[in-house]
């Protein structure tokens, strides 16, 4: 195979001040007619229609530009975003395109002018989307109800843990179970939320075949513990075939199970966490299921879970009557009450009911066969550019999607760090990768992940650029420690990023910090 | 000379790493005679030249302190840097002592980073003389290097030492661990097996390479371990005052004693009644003794990063009577996550040369990793084939 030619990429680089920095006092976008005097004899004068108690008593300091101005300037921050229409294989997030019919679709009024607090009536076609998402998400898991108002997968791993809570609470038992079970290799939100709950975590750690292992988890459960919180696979990519009797030891003792399905790609039609016995589960709609991801803002963890603890779900739940109408029903004396505003993000409920009616159940086997194939593909072809090993080359069963690779051997001969790759590769057009979640255990590591999204094409290109990083490294060292080069902005100087006094994420912050240097 | 220079020491081994190539463990002791007779080279010069070589740039920002001839100052003139030789007896072959006298010199002479190109033995060397007053950084160069001072590669450490002299605030120092292979081990009889235990020998200072790490899903940086910081104050907070506590050796149990207040030593046993030091760096007997003496007590372990024994190896005073005096269950193992993390599989051995007391240690046992977290590792017995058929 003959590499792919590096593309001659170069990012858009404006160099512009912040907006605060520009423009010119008095000028403006558009400049309004004053208010005729019949109509203030009428109604008075504008300023009287505000509340006195709301008014401000000085301008607030903003920008003063002319309309293109204002335009010109956010296009060019629109070009400057860097990555995601690159090609980006980022490991643990399953990235996939968001099809624009679906986008089309919630930018229209009668989505996106609908509120929440409308009379039931007048909701009865966004209800009926949401409770058959509900419905698809049931045939999935084998779960009994699913809720959405988690606004991401640890939000989701969050209501499992209060759940988890009102549960034990209930039966007398909370003061006893107060441990949760998790593997080092899960998500960290499962500790993380574990911990925030109020519960200690015992983390199980990784072992030869590629997971924890059950003589570790009987060691641990006791009649301490609250649950188990694991993902299957989890970021090493090889599924647990233990799972049925790791659900089964922690059910004897009393505990809860969920399964946090962040790496559910793979497994699409092919497992059913119900009958695996898990009590609960999680889905990220704003990835496995073709919605968009955004910095914790328009993201949808689905929680669902068997008919017991339904009694606990985060209320309203949408229900359907005898009369097969739709009702929201407000939640119930055991309920743990809100984890999130109303029923959701809806608009990502919706773009996820889209996505999956269009994909069918045979469009979601497919694109599990093809994802695992992808992975599986990718590992043979990085295994054979000198400096890449396998994180843990000991493994050597068949993955269901990502696992950890590492340049420890390229930096010990080169110098050259994962982070230096991981600027230089954007140079040539692709997103940066994943490196690992912390602390590392493997040197140098790297996470690449491709979905059923990218084309062999795609997948090659980056394999062909990181070869060809690599190999600069060894020429041209230089090149590859000093990167990026081609994007928005250059290397960077992190040493600040943990000192608050060397930046400012407001521009009032800004101002306090660096008062000499106003505009 | 340049008093407003930054003073670099250098120190070559000229023989570390020379073991590697003939089989043997290290060129410690007489292995050195043995390892010329084998037909072995010196590398680590070599490792130190390709080293020192990104420094070019910058030769009129330091001064290198070294001893004399192959020792350093011949690699550091070689490449024209400013360079002070430091008095030394040593005369052909180098020995331990050399390098010790050459390093307490150079901190004399206020050194502000020490360089040098070596192994776990050049390492416990400078450490034994100088402990952790001046940060350490070892390039790459001998058989074993266990210890926590080594950069990844000759290049790796060139450019630490770099960073340093543009601006050593932007350089984080911590303590890491000196470790070397147990004496009784580094000659003959086990040279047929492949692992070697070490030994804990105490905390030195080095620059801490990994400074700029941050990705584009987290920011956070390595700023220590605030886990077992807080699992630490915890431990020295609750304290039973009629209890009587037992530290193992390292720097996660030696951080309890140290918010006490106490002056405990790190590379040993301590003992603490009432928040009190009872005891410091004690042998068995002593500790047998202060177990008569108070009765139930707890014993509190570390995990020594790439020790791979829990018991048995540089902690040998805690030997199988102690740990039955104390009982295993009141045994409490302690590690940062990160350790833990690096360690794969996470197994650790017991060789307490008692097979009823070992049996009773073995499984998996809980490990403290901050308050209310928690991980486990499996504690083994090796293979005793002869021990079983005397049982027998």
């Amino acid at each position: 195979m003959s590499p792919s030619k590096m593309k001659n990429y170069r990012a858009a680089s404006w160099d512009e001040p912040l907006v605060m920095q520009m423009g010119s006092e008095g000028r403006r976008g558009a400049i309004l007619p004053s208010t005729e005097p019949g109509i203030v004899e009428v109604v008075g004068k504008g300023i009287n229609l505000v509340s006195p108690s709301m008014r401000r008593d000085r301008l607030p300091i903003l920008p003063e530009l002319s309309e293109f101005e204002v335009e010109r300037h956010y296009i060019h921050l629109s070009q400057q975003t860097m990555g995601m229409m690159g090609v980006s294989l980022f490991g643990t997030c399953t990235m996939k395109y968001n099809p624009r019919v679906s986008e089309n679709l919630v930018y229209q009024p009668f989505i996106s002018q609908l509120h929440p607090l409308q009379h039931e009536d007048t909701l009865q076609g966004v209800l009926e989307i949401v409770y058959r998402f509900d419905e698809l998400l049931r045939e999935l898991s084998g779960m009994s109800k699913f809720v959405f108002q988690a606004g991401g997968g640890a939000d989701a791993a969050y209501t499992q843990t209060c759940i988890t809570r009102a549960y034990h609470a209930s039966r007398g038992q909370l003061g006893q179970r107060n441990e949760i079970i998790t593997t080092a290799q899960a998500h960290p939100s499962s500790p993380a939320t574990a911990a925030a709950a109020g519960f200690k975590v015992i983390t199980l750690p990784l072992e030869a075949d590629g997971y924890a292992s059950v003589e570790a988890l009987r060691a641990v459960v006791s009649s301490r513990t609250a649950a188990l919180m694991v993902n299957n696979p989890d970021d090493i990519g090889i599924y647990n075939p233990h799972i049925k009797e790791w659900v089964d030891i922690v059910h004897e003792a009393g505990g809860l199970c969920f399964y946090d399905h962040a790496n559910f790609n793979g497994l699409m039609t092919r497992v059913r966490a119900a009958e695996l016995g898990f009590d609960a589960c999680m889905f990220m709609l704003h990835k496995t299921f073709g919605g968009p991801k955004g910095g914790g803002g328009p993201a949808v963890g689905a929680y669902g879970c068997t008919e017991a603890l339904v009694p606990f779900l985060p209320g309203p739940l949408i229900k359907k009557d005898a009369n097969g109408k739709f009702v929201l029903e407000k939640e119930g004396p055991l309920s743990i009450g809100r984890v999130r505003e109303f029923w959701g993000n809806v608009p990502v409920v919706i773009r996820a009911y889209a996505w999956t009616r269009a994909m069918g159940a045979e469009g979601l086997r497919d694109a599990a066969n093809i994802s695992v194939l992808a992975n599986n593909y990718m590992e043979k072809r990085l295994l054979e550019i000198p400096g890449v090993t396998k994180g843990l080359p000991e493994l050597t069963k068949r993955r269901l999607e990502m696992t950890r690779y590492s340049l420890g051997e390229l930096t010990a001969e080169t110098g050259v760090s994962t982070l230096d790759v991981q600027n230089r590769m954007t140079d040539f057009g692709v997103d940066a990768y994943w490196l690992s979640h912390e602390p590392w255990f493997i040197p140098e590591p790297f996470t690449p992940e491709a979905g059923e999204l990218w084309s062999v094409e795609d997948i090659d290109y980056w394999i062909d650029v990181l070869a060809h990083v690599c190999q600069e490294a060894r020429d041209t060292p230089e090149i590859v420690k000093s990167s990026p080069h081609n994007q928005v902005v250059h290397k960077m100087d992190g040493s600040g990023l943990n000192d608050p006094s060397k930046w400012a994420t407001t521009w009032r912050a800004y101002l306090r910090k660096y008062p000499d240097r106003t505009r | 000379m340049g008093k407003d220079l930054f003073r670099l020491g250098l120190i070559i081994n000229p023989v570390a790493g020379m073991g590697g190539k003939v089989g043997l463990h290290g060129t410690d002791g007489d292995l050195y005679e043995r390892a010329i007779q084998l037909g072995a080279s010196p590398l680590a010069a070599d490792r130190a030249a390709q080293s020192l070589f990104s420094l070019k740039e910058i030769s009129e920002k330091f001064v290198v302190l070294a001893p004399p001839g192959a020792m350093g100052y011949e690699v550091s003139k070689i490449l024209g840097f400013t360079t002070e030789s430091i008095p030394s007896h040593h005369q052909g072959r180098t020995s331990a002592t050399d390098t010790q006298e050459a390093v307490k010199y150079m901190v004399l002479c206020g050194v502000q980073l020490i360089l040098f190109s070596g192994g776990d033995g050049t390492a416990r060397d400078i450490y034994e003389a100088i402990g952790d007053r001046v940060p350490i950084l070892g390039i790459p160069a001998g058989v074993k290097m266990r210890s926590g001072v080594f950069a990844y590669s000759p290049n790796t450490a060139g450019e630490l030492v770099r960073s340093f002299i543009l601006d050593a605030k932007k350089v984080k120092v911590h303590q890491v661990e000196i470790l070397d292979v147990a004496q009784e081990h580094s000659l003959g009889e086990n040279s047929n097996s492949t692992w070697q235990p070490s030994r804990f020998f105490g905390m030195a200072a080095a620059p801490y390479s990994r400074e700029y790490l941050q990705s584009a899903k987290s920011m956070s940086s390595v700023q220590g371990d605030v886990g077992i910081d807080e699992l630490a104050q915890e431990i020295a907070q609750s304290l039973n005052p009629s209890r009587l506590y037992l530290f193992g050796p390292g720097a996660t149990t030696h951080k309890i004693i140290q918010i006490l207040g106490l002056e405990g030593y790190v590379g040993g046993i301590d003992a603490v009644f009432n928040r009190q030091l009872v005891g410091k760096d004690l042998g068995e007997h002593e500790i047998l003794e202060l177990l008569t003496r108070f009765g139930e007590a707890t014993l509190f372990l570390g995990v020594i990063g790439g020790q791979g024994f829990l018991l048995g190896r540089g902690n040998q005073q805690l030997s199988a009577k102690v740990i039955d005096l104390v009982s295993p269950k009141n045994i409490v193992l302690l590690s940062s996550a990160e350790k833990i993390a690096k360690l794969f599989p996470v197994h650790l051995q017991v060789d307490l040369g008692d097979l009823e007391i070992e049996a009773q240690l073995e499984g998996y046992r809980e490990v403290l990793v901050a308050p209310g977290r928690s991980t486990v590792c499996r504690v083994i017995v090796p293979k005793r084939v002869e021990a079983k058929e005397e049982a027998v």
